[in-house]
């Protein structure tokens, strides 16, 4: 009889993912202080209802894992790649746990919604009455929402574990595979020190800006924390109902469109920066691909929404379409008009460029989601070399080469990969934009949203709402973390699951037979 | 020394971003006085 602790290395697999979760616990503390500090004492309770249970699961499953020496034990990329879904899931439902209980919630699912929206940088949300929630929740919302785009469960290893010798593995299970160190842990230390820079520059400029609005200084502070963070993370999540149209700020909004484009920027690119190597600005594949895709989808869009009339002068253009459209290309999702406006004034081909872009996405590496330009302009080289070989004698094609921190040959593999993430993205979206049409929403409507939720952007049409059926909350949640964690540790998982389900079924059958 | 270099690098690649910001805007002059 096959043990399901030989099959999966379950010790392995529950150690981490309990360290993990124990870790995250720690991060409600934070907006549990900031309840107290704000007194609400309603929140706090909330918050610590939360980090009990949390800190709880941790453990348990720490000691799980304990009743074997993990060390002795290998991490594998299956159990890298199980612990990093597996730990998103975990920490998604008792993420939840505070939202949930504060009463802005229709329901647990709309809790989790919300949470796995924070996580995967997305943005869109099902709170009610988001412009009286506590000032701790809305620390909380922005806190995962920083944390996610970064990556938590490198965050929680760097932290927690002393043996990193497994790290990789978990950290590609988070869709992060740039070598910035040889190790991980200098990697991750990296990608938050620049992520810790950036967070006290925007901040500092975002308060200023607000106090310059009126806001009182610690308001200013908080909002200007929030914004940047949603900004960095191509999030999207703001503290008001409103997003972005809040403030009524030409230079807010530029403040956060600086940060926002910098967000959805590889990390390999800030390190090759701020080491000085400024031409690869211009040399990244994915610099170039950005370029290229945001600047036709900006002009395809001013044109656009220029012939209809909606929008006529060129700070109007500038605010209302461009600002939008770089917006749902970094997959950031900050929004500075009403979300029925889309449907109600954008029109087809203003709609279909913002699906367009909202698919193309950021950056491989960054905060950003989407199919990313990375792969993008490896696809678009491909396609280039595949024309050349067909229309030359093969002898003359020169071995393609890209240059994405350093210079990179473009096999097949590469190309392969590419178009196999890009091919899964595609049947995502087409899937929901099915379910959707399915329940009676416009075909438009429909691939704007879904293309929202699997490209982690977060802004709306207007579909998604409390309301929703429940078929769309799951898919849409669904789709945000596939988007996120790009399908590879996910399909390890139901992997995992399916070989537990072919041997569970093997065993009854064998049952049957005597 | 090292954190000045790395702090000008920031400030290089925010620069860099404004400058792309300028021909996004350029985008909206065109469309709103020539198209």
């Amino acid at each position: 009889m096959v043990s399901s602790k030989k099959f999966f290395g379950l010790h392995v697999v529950s150690y981490y993912t309990g360290y993990i979760i124990s870790g995250f616990s720690l991060l409600m503390l934070l907006p549990l202080g900031v309840s107290v500090l704000f007194q609400e004492w309603n929140t706090v309770l909330d918050f610590s209802i939360g980090f009990s249970l949390t800190l709880l699961v941790g453990l348990i499953s720490i000691a799980i894992g304990k009743r074997v020496d993990v060390h002795q034990s290998k991490v594998s990329w299956r159990h890298g790649l199980i612990v990093s879904s597996l730990s998103w899931i975990t920490l998604t439902i008792l993420g939840a746990i505070p939202l949930y209980l504060s009463g802005h919630m229709a329901s647990y699912l709309d809790a989790i919604f919300d949470v796995m929206s924070g996580y995967t940088t997305t943005g869109v949300f099902m709170m009610m009455d988001l412009d009286h929630v506590a000032q701790g929740l809305n620390f909380w919302r922005h806190l995962i929402t920083f944390v996610g785009g970064q990556g938590m469960v490198v965050l929680a290893l760097s932290f927690l574990v002393k043996d990193m010798g497994g790290a990789y593995k978990f950290y590609v299970g988070e869709g992060k595979d740039i070598a910035l160190e040889p190790n991980v842990k200098g990697t991750t230390q990296i990608i938050w020190k620049i992520s810790m820079i950036y967070l006290l520059i925007g901040t500092t400029a975002l308060w200023i800006a607000g106090i310059q609005l009126g806001l009182n200084p610690i308001s200013a502070f908080f909002h200007g924390l929030y914004i940047f963070e949603a900004a960095w993370s191509t999030g999207g999540f703001a503290p008001n109902l409103q997003n972005m149209m809040y403030y009524h700020s030409f230079g807010y909004e530029l403040i956060g469109m600086v940060f926002f484009i910098i967000g959805s920027f590889n990390f390999g690119l800030h390190y090759a920066l701020i080491k000085g190597n400024r031409k690869e600005f211009i040399k990244n594949i994915e610099t170039v691909s950005f370029m290229i895709t945001s600047l036709l989808g900006t002009a395809l869009a001013v044109f656009a929404l220029k012939s209809t009339g909606v929008y006529t002068d060129a700070i109007s253009l500038f605010r209302r379409v461009v600002y939008n459209v770089l917006s749902a290309h970094t997959t950031t999702g900050f929004g500075n008009i009403f979300a029925r406006q889309f449907a109600l004034e954008w029109g087809g081909l203003g709609i279909t460029v913002m699906v367009v872009v909202m698919l193309i996405g950021g950056s491989a590496c960054s905060t950003a989601g989407g199919i990313k330009g990375l792969r993008i302009g490896i696809l678009f080289k491909g396609i280039i070399n595949d024309i050349k070989r067909m229309i030359t004698s093969e002898h003359r094609v020169k071995v393609e080469k890209y240059h994405h921190i350093k210079e990179h040959t473009l096999d097949d593999a590469v190309y392969r990969s590419s178009a196999v993430i890009a091919l899964l993205y595609i049947t995502l979206f087409t899937i929901g934009v099915i379910l959707t049409t399915a329940y009676g929403y416009p075909l438009a409507e429909a691939a704007f949203e879904v293309a929202s939720v699997s490209g982690n952007v977060g802004l709306s049409i207007g579909i998604i709402s409390p309301q929703l059926p429940v078929v769309l909350k799951i898919y849409y949640i669904i789709a945000m973390y596939m988007g996120r964690l790009e399908f590879l540790s996910i399909f390890a998982l139901l992997g995992v699951f399916l070989q537990k389900g072919v041997v569970w079924v093997q065993k009854l059958s064998q049952r049957a037979h005597f | 020394m090292k954190m000045i270099k790395e702090l000008k690098g920031y400030a290089v690649e925010i620069i860099l971003v404004m400058i792309v910001m300028m021909l996004y805007f350029a985008i909206s002059l065109i469309g709103a006085y020539l198209w």
